[in-house]
């Protein structure tokens, strides 16, 4: 057999079903093990940050709000924090709690959000559904508290727009209940369960050396063992006064693999983590004020008057969020605006874990750094292709296929 | 560690390529405030590997991203880096600015250093026209391998064929 | 609308033109135990050669009009295509962009608009609904 009868390229994407979004893989394989794969990203960019360039600042908020529909806190929790230290304005205490409670909130569904779709492409569906089920409940207080199930609409420069009235505390209170009451089953469901375990230790794994030479961030490095999250190494609103921890597998009591059964672990526990800040942010929280100027108009004209340059960080659900923006005086627009989500950082790291992997473990691996396209692509054009549409389905078939195998052989 | 540390050791490594070293603090949190402090200069390119290797040695190293303007005939980079990222509360950020002119455009890439800095730095590839030096792959990443339009610069007449208005104002006014 | 019109199983493709996530997000959450779009026997297939119904979300990116437009001449006849969200129906907060070529109707022949940013999932629902009264007047040979 020549050389051509031995490897092949396998393109996937750009459109796929599980994924939601677009990205074109091209893998070349050795009969079931992958050799090399190429990534393109791109399909999703709309050119975010030269629209914002060429609007007011409070128009720029509804963009960074629209760069992700999941992190649709995280973005614009960053981006406020960037204008705040270029223009100097001080945040209400109120207002900075009310921020953390929502942006945690947000890291709950999300995190309960990526437990479903990792449990969907390993063909456990019961899984699937049984976290979205659960997730509900916490879209049910977002909506509560912001109007919407996603995006939030919540911060303002120099605030929120809404505050957290007494009656709804209960609410929130007793989500919280909902959540530690569920936590145990939860991860007896994902963590005990022969299956899960058979398809994901081992796989993709991500060594804390390659992690943090190629940037990893959020719980993608975590689960390599590296403790980094921005809340606790960069404090910022009042992560700073809550002492938070980043969480590894050690927390677990497991010796860190970084696998994907390793980032299952630091994220359903990051979920408890984020009901215990929640519950402390609502003892905690002043009475007071939630904004620096209340009026948008006053706001606008504030920082067309502001000069100066800054930068906003915030840990998303899947990382750090970073952005830049620089103001200059007598202009309504950002001079410079850039923006980096955390998939942007993480997008090397899926070299290394797709390396010697099979290709019917190519949806979970792919899906273990909770990949967020349109979060990354915000800035982005891609051509060509022809073969890519069917694939993903016949992807899904495989993987659970394996599954059922190892259930086969196990029992 | 401390942003005087980093200072320091950007000074003591640069020398004269290292100018307008500041720190710049600011206080977060609201029952126990802490004291934030960022690191903020202006280097030349042909110290720029140096600068990194002398931030690596302070810790863990991270780069957040590279920010870029187009400035008149300038270009101008921002490097934004997170020294000792993963020590609890010990992360001081560090932003080096650095001018390129447009009519040569050239900068050492990182990638030897910090693996990691490849996408940002692919990504000012497609969007400013800035070449890397040493990059292991310097196709696009976002656009189109056949775009030649980089859409952060200021003069690129082509791009305002690109942009699809939704009202002709110029049309309407006239 | 009665419940005869859904005399029949109705699957859907999903089709991302460059959305921001969120639109998606709530259309898998309509098929999930709250919503459980399922026992109308409406269910999300992973090609559009099975779909009668194909949800669109998003401005329409450069690189993806091609792929939808393509997308939509897979999908066998007859044919109802549902724009998911205000930035698909109208371009929404992504105008004026270098690589926003939307919004859908500009592309691809739509049928049913959802607005919301993201419309709910009871809303996508409807949509689907509205897209299969739709599919069965087209059946019969009526002009809608």
């Amino acid at each position: 057999m020549g050389e051509l009868a031995k490897a092949f390229e396998i393109p996937i994407g750009p459109v796929h079903p599980a994924l939601k979004e677009p990205i074109r893989f091209t893998f070349r394989v050795e009969g079931e093990r992958i050799v090399g794969v190429d990534i393109k990203p791109g399909f999703a960019h709309r050119g975010i940050e030269f629209m914002g360039l060429h609007r007011n600042l409070v128009q720029v908020l509804y963009l960074a709000e629209r760069i992700c529909g999941i992190c649709s806190i995280s973005h614009p929790v960053a981006l406020v924090q960037a204008v705040e230290n270029a223009a100097g304005i001080e945040v209400p205490p109120r207002a900075q709690y009310i921020r953390v409670i929502v942006a945690e909130l947000e890291r709950i569904h999300s995190h309960l959000l990526w437990a479903g779709v990792a449990a969907h492409e390993l063909g456990f569906d019961t899984l699937l559904h049984l976290t979205w089920k659960v997730r509900e409940r916490v879209l049910d207080i977002l909506e509560e508290l912001t109007g919407n199930r996603v995006n939030y609409a919540i911060p303002i420069y120099g605030g929120v727009r809404r505050d957290i009235t007494p009656e709804q505390y209960p609410r929130v209170q007793e989500m919280i209940r909902y959540y530690r009451g569920l936590f145990e089953e939860l991860c007896d469901r994902f963590l005990n369960d022969a299956s899960v375990e058979a398809r994901t230790r081992d796989v993709g794994v991500l060594e804390p050396d390659e992690a943090e030479a190629l940037c990893a961030v959020g719980p993608t490095a975590r689960a390599s063992g590296l403790r980094k999250d921005v809340r606790q190494d960069w404090p910022y609103l009042v992560y700073g006064d809550l002492g938070i921890k980043a969480i590894t597998p050690e927390d677990y009591g497991t010796e860190p693999r970084g696998d994907v059964y390793d980032r299952i672990v630091v994220r359903l526990l990051e979920v408890a983590q984020s009901i215990d800040i929640i519950e402390r942010c609502l003892e905690e929280m002043p009475e007071g004020e939630i904004t620096f100027i209340p009026k948008i108009p006053a706001l606008l004209a504030q920082l067309k008057k502001a000069e100066g340059e800054g930068i906003g960080r915030h840990e998303a659900p899947r990382g750090e969020v970073i952005h830049y923006v620089r103001l200059e005086a007598g202009k309504e627009e950002p001079v410079v605006w850039k923006v980096k989500a955390p998939t942007y950082s993480n997008l090397m790291s899926w070299y290394p874990m797709f390396e010697d992997q099979e290709i019917a473990d190519i949806p979970i691996v792919a899906a273990s750094i909770d990949p967020c396209m349109c979060c990354m692509d915000r800035v982005h054009l891609v051509r060509g292709g022809r073969e890519e549409l069917v694939w993903k389905e016949e992807l899904l078939k495989l993987s659970r296929e394996k599954t059922r195998k190892m259930a086969l052989g196990n029992g | 560690m401390r942003a005087q540390e980093v200072l320091a050791a950007l000074k003591e490594a640069l020398g004269d390529g290292f100018r307008d070293g500041e720190i710049r603090t600011r206080t977060v949190g609201v029952k126990s405030p802490q004291t934030i402090e960022e690191v903020w200069g202006r280097i030349d390119r042909g110290v720029l590997l140096p600068a990194v290797r002398a931030l690596k040695d302070l810790g863990p190293l991270h780069i957040s991203i590279i920010s870029g303007a187009d400035v008149g005939e300038e270009i101008e980079l921002l490097y934004h880096f997170a020294v000792g990222f993963g020590t609890e509360g010990g992360e001081v950020m560090v932003t080096l600015k650095l001018t390129i002119p447009k009519s040569d455009p050239v900068v050492p890439s990182l990638c030897e250093v910090l693996p990691g800095a490849e996408t940002t730095e692919r990504e000012k590839i497609e969007f400013l026209g800035v070449r890397f030096e040493g990059i292991p792959d310097s196709r696009h990443l976002f656009l189109p391998e056949d775009m030649e339009v980089h859409p952060w610069r200021k003069d690129e007449p082509e791009l305002a064929g690109l942009v699809k208005r939704k009202v002709k104002w110029e049309e309407r006014d006239g | 609308m009665k419940l005869s019109s859904f005399k029949r199983a109705l699957w859907v493709f999903h089709v991302a033109s460059g959305s921001c996530n969120g639109c998606d997000i709530e259309i898998v959450a309509a098929l999930t135990p709250r919503y459980d779009v399922e026992r109308f026997g409406i269910r999300l297939v992973g090609t559009p050669r099975h779909a009668d119904v194909l949800l669109v979300t998003g401005p329409v990116t450069r690189p993806m009009a091609e792929r939808l437009r393509r997308v939509y001449e897979q999908t066998p006849d007859p044919k109802a295509v549902v724009v998911v969200g205000g930035c698909g129906s109208t371009s929404g907060v992504f105008y004026e962009s270098y690589n926003v070529v939307g919004p859908v109707d500009e592309i691809i022949p739509v049928d049913v608009y959802v607005p919301g940013c993201p419309p709910r999932p009871e809303a996508i629902i409807d949509g689907v609904v509205k897209a299969v009264a739709k599919l069965e007047k087209l059946e019969a040979g009526e002009t809608v």
